[in-house]
């Protein structure tokens, strides 16, 4: 049986200015972006991005795919704090990725941009999210972008 | 919005050894093993075979009989491609249907959750590169000596 994609909230995070260094061997090269904060909206989380929780340090590989290596943290409106640690990968041909690098507006159906985070949750409502497959796609824009997540149910 | 779909990939049956599981560890859960044996893959967008004796999975093990999966192992396409992948995923349901899989009984894959989320390091010039530009989840099912694992593309 195919497993179904169920909605379960966006999350709008906004970042602070970009940094990227390299390349190291392998020709790889790596990029971080702090977290300032944001929100976090949806039918089963509601809450914000705690700001300065932490960052994205994403890995930019020497073919032009990035892959996602971020860790922050969230607090839902219950006050309950939970960390995100965010895989992914991110793609588009090189003429998207050259709007993309100089922060032109480019729609999310011109790149491959699908994420599949880790939640780190106490016990109480909040802990499924811990036990749970979720993937999610972003829309990437120069001071934000907002993760849309679904749970494979 | 930005609208998700899930494209069925390929299915690997994945033969598996004797399972060991160790006790409690200080940070609170256990760890298994289990190596993979061989097995095949079939599927519209990859078929093959898995490697026998290159890996296996070394579960994290919860009081309450849930698992998360760490595997590494590696697989052959047909044309020759080695793959290595690098499982990562859930297991958790009702206890006494947990326990009765750590038995090695079957259980109604229904009473379960066993979803995934595998990546794949493939070389740069095959025709299966695109396995590292993609984003996939997986649907597990365990029987008593091997491992069905169902793929599927994160679109």
């Amino acid at each position: 049986m195919k497993p179904k994609l169920e909605y379960i909230f966006t999350a709008r995070v906004e970042f602070g200015e970009r940094l990227r260094f390299g390349p190291f061997k392998g020709g790889n090269e790596r990029g971080f972006l702090n977290v300032t904060g944001g929100t976090i909206t949806g039918p089963r989380l509601q809450g914000t991005v705690m700001p300065n929780s932490g960052g994205d340090w994403p890995y930019i590989r020497q073919d032009g795919v990035v892959e996602f290596d971020a860790i922050y943290g969230f607090q839902a409106s219950d006050g309950t704090v939970i960390q995100i640690t965010n895989s992914g990968l991110r793609h588009a041909p090189p003429d998207v990725l050259e709007r993309m690098n100089t922060h032109q507006e480019v729609d999310p159906s011109e790149y491959y941009f699908r994420i599949t985070p880790r939640f780190e949750v106490q016990s109480g409502p909040h802990e499924w999210l811990s036990q749970t497959v979720i993937v999610g796609a972003a829309d990437r824009h120069k001071n934000y972008s907002d993760f849309y997540y679904y749970a494979v149910v | 919005m930005i609208e998700v779909g899930l494209e069925h990939a390929f299915t690997m049956r994945v033969s598996l050894s004797e399972r060991m599981h160790m006790g409690k560890t200080p940070r609170g859960y256990a760890r298994g093993f289990v190596g993979v044996k061989g097995g095949t893959i079939d599927g519209p967008r990859l078929q093959g075979e898995i490697v026998p004796d290159t890996g296996g999975d070394y579960p994290f093990i919860y009081d309450d009989g849930s698992a998360t999966f760490e595997a590494k192992y590696f697989l052959r396409a047909s044309d020759g491609t080695l793959i290595l992948l690098h499982n990562r995923g859930f297991r958790h349901g009702p206890k006494d249907r947990l326990d009765a899989l750590l038995r090695g009984e079957e259980v109604d894959p229904g009473a379960i959750y066993f979803r995934l989320n595998p990546r794949f390091e493939v070389p740069e010039d095959s025709p299966h590169v695109w396995m590292t530009k993609t984003v996939f989840i997986g649907v597990g099912n365990r029987k008593k000596d091997h491992s069905v694992f169902t793929y599927y593309a994160v679109t």
